[in-house]
């Protein structure tokens, strides 16, 4: 609950948009009882004074006031409503876009391996899904909450006026099944609603193993026990959503029961009154018309609760990207030593404590322009190393140097980042070829683009392409096949300018010679960087000045 | 002669399967009840009124009104539960059966059809797609019969109570579908381009942030925030221009609705006093002129409710369009008669002559005229370039890529005499880029054999080195991998389908780049390993590393046609 209660004070600056938007419903609300209540009334007073004028009584009643006012109330309702809609969805929209940065805020404190999970679609399909499911909390839940118990209070006071006896049963009946309602769904709804998502979620996952594996299951599973544990799963969140459609549809039941019922009573009693002398007909008319259509702005009421439990779940899920941010390095006092040699003295590393080691007593010493070659089977430690050189994990035991700069995140403009990087994995942008150069140095000129990207041997394919710099690539850098994209994705590493290059299988994707050939060019071109480089294999590296092999967490010489 | 495409709104109306027909039908019948016992109790409160107020009727006689009334409260909330109820049983229903469907088509289609179709673009159609039918089954389709048949009940009463007043109503009727249409029409085009809008935005946030990572090490982590914001602020004022034109038509309707209330209301008021004598405005009491008056909203209630149910259409359209494309997807996989033979013998001879194979969606075969033969127990090496179609060759042997021509024999028999899943039980495949299921470890390497012992398991998971790692993750061998084999490298995912491939002990072996991507340790065990199932079984491995294999039989080195 408090993390949906953390989202809502995000929706705190939208403030103004949304009290304009909650004044507009509760305006439209209240115009369309007004319109049912004075219609009966001027239907029942120009009934009984016909009645009257028939049997020959002179009297005079103004019609043109009331038929004013019900001409008044039924524009004022459409155009209210219009208006709530627009304001109400701009606020949705501004609501969206916050979210969408927080979202990007948040993620920008993550490490890495956090933000490398986001490239498999399942976290990005987590995170859209989240923030589509909050941007109406406000519309869909609190607003509607807010119009109907705001509305029962008015009519309250209205009624009261009248006869307040009357005014407090009725008004008491609805306010206290609105909010048995909505404690029963919080109550009992919260549970299967989560049971449901996180079912959904598991459903997601088995389903993409499935689609992921189709030749392994048909050779290891021809059965289909995998297919037909997806369908029991899919049957069990279809009794999980009945379930909670189950609920809703008591809530919804008993709501709609207890507005019967309130106009019932109100009739009643309003006899007993009319009896009595207290009210006249006409009253009695309005009165109970105005109790009549209080039934229609109670009903969305059960459905918007019925998804309490999902949203809380959306929420945590959503709130758990802050989890754990990056330690956040004193940067000022690495930067003030100026020895611009990479030092690593007696570094020791592990995720948690328990966990065996990633790294054991690491020591190194990296000269200013010198250029290593690390070689290492999987899970020796080569990406923790870089993570740790790149600040984005901090050693548990020991000293690391890295004078190059902080690693810039969230701080607005970005200082320049000091170290470049290329990953292991390719990763290109939608947009042009020069606006992917570019964000490696935004000030680059196309001479400097075309000069690096003959480096990387893709010049004569970009100049052949009819727009040349301005060819347009798709999400993802959809467009290029691996190898180009590969060499994109180094070409935009060159132009960084940075003192520390960090190179995670340069040549993967690359075939052999083309491989050789680009890296033996980049490691001349570049004798004033450091470069530290890391590969499986020793031919897959740059001619380097020295090569370390990192075997279970240790460093070794060759 | 090809029967005409059957439009989307009608596919989705045959996949309502008989029993969520009747639940359907039920559903509209609560609606139905539930609807005239609301023109009932406004019949009885006008009633109430009129007795009173005209008639001065006694307290005594009026206790029978106010009991039936009393007594249509609890049956008209429990017909619009039962419709509530039953519509969202029938719509899950249809739901499950339709994935029953899908999975059931992805499995016949096979790993090249879905590839083919695009992986994603089937997940998406198995989960989202499906799901948003949910509300057209749910909401939309019983609504629609109700906001036909309680309108035109609702104003057959009116017309007993007052002709002049129902033809009020009636005229305000037809002219709404009228205005939004008109509306709607702008609102259309409008929509397109929002939806084109939208979609790109959603690329732009999701390419973004796929990326992001990069965009951190590049130091842009601030520009992207501002391109961000710029792109949502932009979205947010094209959404605002559609949506001031599209709420034009829900506007309409309650302006419409608002607007026959007061008329009724003036009419009936000025009938009453006489002003007018028009028609059967006379005859009018305070009866009928405060039944029709309590009715006029009801006419218009079921029609806004259709309106806003009215985006789970749209939603269900757009989801059946994608449900369909793959339904229609053709089989690549070769069809096999149920009654066909069993099991293939431990480690089959195979025999190829003259294979051609064509992806689907290509022209240019991807292998042609190809011919070998591997003897039982023997083992066979693929060579060649990337692209000279060794993947294809694998696909074919396993019956998972039908042949445009030639023949392949298994062990004397061609593919298509086998029965489904007898070829399978008996071969195993391993590819080059395993994504583990989600499960344990155990799991995924029980998965070719459910039965097997925990000995039998562990000595598998020892000769593929899978226990090299496991052993020190905290769970051993019962740690549950991540999403995609989240937690553990590629080359300790090959090396767990090494152990489920070793724990099935097949006759028949299929190994495509086992050795791609791995990383000089793991490498090593499965060279090691695989050395030790030579002679067992017959094995046929594709491979650009040919000089990884000096222990194999024979070779073939595929020509260097490459494909596009």
């Amino acid at each position: 609950m408090s993390d949906l209660f953390y989202f809502l004070r995000l929706h705190g600056k939208r403030l103004p948009w949304l009290m304009a938007g909650l004044g507009l419903m509760l305006a439209s609300a209240l115009a369309g009882i007004g319109l049912l209540a004075l219609s009966g009334w001027f239907v029942t007073a120009t009934g009984l004074s016909g009645l009257l004028m028939a049997a020959g009584v002179a009297i005079t009643l103004d019609i043109y006031r009331p038929g004013a006012g019900i001409r008044a109330f039924a524009v004022g309702r459409a155009v209210t409503r219009y208006g709530e809609r627009l304001i109400n969805h701009e606020a949705v929209l501004r609501t969206l876009a916050d979210l969408r940065l927080w979202v990007l805020d948040s993620l920008l404190l993550q490490p890495s391996t956090k933000l490398a999970m986001l490239r498999d679609g399942e976290l990005l399909n987590r995170i859209t899904t989240d923030v589509s499911a909050l941007d109406q909390l406000f519309l869909r839940l609190l607003a509607p909450t807010l119009v109907a118990i705001l509305a029962l209070l008015a009519a309250f006071a209205f009624i009261a006026f009248w006869t307040p006896l009357p005014a407090l049963l009725v008004a008491g009946l609805l306010l206290s099944t609105t909010l048995l309602c909505i404690l029963l769904l919080v109550r009992y709804g919260a549970l299967p609603g989560r049971n449901l998502a996180h079912g959904q979620s598991r459903l997601r996952q088995q389903l993409i193993g499935l689609l992921d594996n189709l030749t392994e299951l048909r050779l290891f599973d021809p059965a289909h026990r995998q297919a037909n544990q997806i369908l029991d799963l899919g049957a069990e969140t279809a009794r999980r959503r009945l379930q909670l459609g189950q609920q809703t549809t008591i809530a919804d039941c008993l709501l709609l029961t207890a507005s019967q019922l309130a106009v019932w009573l109100m009739m009643l009693l309003g006899l007993g009154l009319y009896g009595a002398g207290i009210i006249n007909g006409p009253v009695l008319v309005m009165l109970v018309l105005a109790v009549f259509s209080l039934g229609e702005i109670l009903r969305p009421l059960p459905v918007a609760w019925q998804q309490i439990g999902r949203l809380i779940w959306n929420a945590q899920r959503l709130r758990s990207l802050q989890a754990d941010p990056i330690p956040q390095l004193d940067t000022t006092a690495a930067t003030a030593q100026c020895d611009a040699a990479v030092k690593l003295d007696g570094v020791w590393f592990r995720h948690r404590t328990g966990q065996p080691w990633c790294l054991q007593d690491v020591s190194l010493r990296i000269e200013p322009g010198e250029h290593i070659g690390i070689m290492g089977p999987s899970g020796s430690g080569k990406s923790t190393l870089f993570q740790l050189l790149q600040g984005d994990l901090a050693p548990c035991r020991g000293r690391l140097h890295a004078p190059f700069g902080p690693r810039s995140g969230t701080t607005g403009r970005g200082d320049p980042p000091g170290i470049a990087v290329l990953g292991q994995r390719t990763v290109l942008f939608q947009g042009s070829i020069a606006d992917n150069l570019q964000l490696a140095a935004p000030e680059a000129d196309s001479e400097a683009l075309w000069q690096v990207l003959e480096e990387v041997e893709l010049a004569g394919l970009i100049d052949s392409m009819p727009r040349g710099l301005d060819s347009y690539l798709g999400p993802g850098g959809r467009g290029l096949s691996g190898g180009q994209a590969r060499r994109l994705a180094m070409a935009r590493t060159l132009l960084v300018p940075a003192g520390l290059l960090l190179l995670d299988e340069p040549a993967e994707g690359l075939d052999r010679q083309q491989g050789m050939r680009i890296l033996e060019r980049l490691a001349a071109n570049r004798r004033e960087q450091t470069i530290i480089a890391i590969a499986h294999d020793r031919d897959r590296l740059p001619p380097t000045d020295r090569i370390l092999v990192l075997r279970d967490g240790s460093l070794m010489d060759t | 002669m090809q029967a005409p495409p059957q439009s989307d709104s009608r596919w989705l109306f045959s996949r309502i399967t008989p029993t969520s027909r009747r639940l359907l039908l039920l559903a509209t019948g609560g609606g139905l009840v539930a609807g005239w016992l609301g023109i009932l109790q406004a019949g009885l409160i006008a009633w109430l009124v009129y007795a009173t107020l005209v008639i001065g009727a006694e307290p005594a006689t009026l206790a029978t009104v106010f009991g039936l009334w009393l007594l249509s409260i609890p049956l008209r909330s429990a017909g619009l539960s039962l419709r509530d109820q039953l519509a969202l049983k029938a719509s899950l229903s249809i739901r499950e059966h339709l994935r029953r469907d899908l999975i059931h088509d992805t499995l016949e289609l096979g790993p090249v059809g879905v590839a083919h179709f695009g992986s994603a673009r089937a997940g998406s159609v198995l989960l989202d797609q499906l799901d948003a039918l949910e509300g057209y089954f749910a909401r939309f389709l019983p609504q629609c019969l109700l906001a036909l048949l309680l309108p035109l009940s609702i104003i057959v009463v009116a017309f007993w109570l007052d002709w002049l007043a129902a033809l009020l109503l009636l005229f305000a009727l037809p002219l709404i579908p009228l205005f939004m249409a008109l509306v709607g029409m702008g609102a259309e085009s409008i929509n397109q381009r929002q939806f084109q809008a939208l979609e790109r935005l959603g690329s732009f946030f999701l390419d973004r942030l796929q990326g992001l990572e990069t965009l951190r090490q590049l130091g842009r982590g601030g520009e992207t925030r501002e391109a961000m914001r710029e792109s949502t602020d932009n979205y947010r004022q094209r959404t605002m221009a559609v949506l001031r034109v599209a709420f034009l038509s829900s506007a309409v309707l309650e302006f419409f609705s608002a607007v026959a209330i007061a008329m009724v209301a003036i009419y009936v008021g000025l009938g009453l006093l006489g002003y007018l004598t028009l028609g059967p405005a006379g005859d009018l009491t305070l009866f009928s002129g405060l039944f029709v008056l309590l009715l006029a909203p009801d006419v218009f209630a079921p029609l806004r409710e259709l309106a806003q149910h009215y985006h789970d259409r749209a939603a269900a359209l757009g989801a059946a369009r994608g449900l369909r494309d793959l339904l229609d997807q053709p089989a690549t996989v070769v069809a096999r008669p149920s009654k066909g033979l069993g099991a293939i013998r431990q480690a089959p001879e195979v025999r190829v002559n003259g294979l051609t194979v064509t992806y689907p969606g290509g022209d240019a075969p991807a292998i042609r005229d190809l011919s070998f033969r591997v003897g039982a127990g023997s083992s066979l090496l693929l060579t060649g370039p990337s692209g000279a179609g060794k993947t294809s060759v694998l696909l074919a042997l396993l019956g998972l890529l039908q042949p445009r021509e030639g023949t392949i024999l298994l062990g004397a028999h061609r593919i298509a005499e086998y029965a489904p899943g007898s070829i399978e039980s008996g071969s195993a495949w391993l590819g080059q880029n395993p994504r583990l299921l989600p499960g344990s470890l155990r799991d995924n390497i029980l998965l070719g054999r459910p039965d097997a012992s925990t000995d039998a398991v562990t000595d598998a998971a020892a000769r593929a080195g899978v226990l090299r790692f496991a052993d020190s993750l905290p769970d051993g061998l019962d740690t549950v991998i991540g999403e995609r084999s989240a937690g553990i490298s590629g080359g300790e995912a090959q090396r767990v389908a090494l152990a489920r491939l070793l724990l099935k002990q097949p006759g028949l072996v299929i190994l495509d780049e086992p050795t791609a991507r791995l990383d000089p340790e793991s490498r090593a065990i499965m060279l090691a390993t695989l050395e030790t199932l030579a002679g067992q079984c017959t094995m046929i491995v594709a491979s650009h590393n040919p000089e990884q294999f000096a222990w194999i039989d024979q070779r073939l080195a595929l020509g260097g046609e490459p494909a596009a």
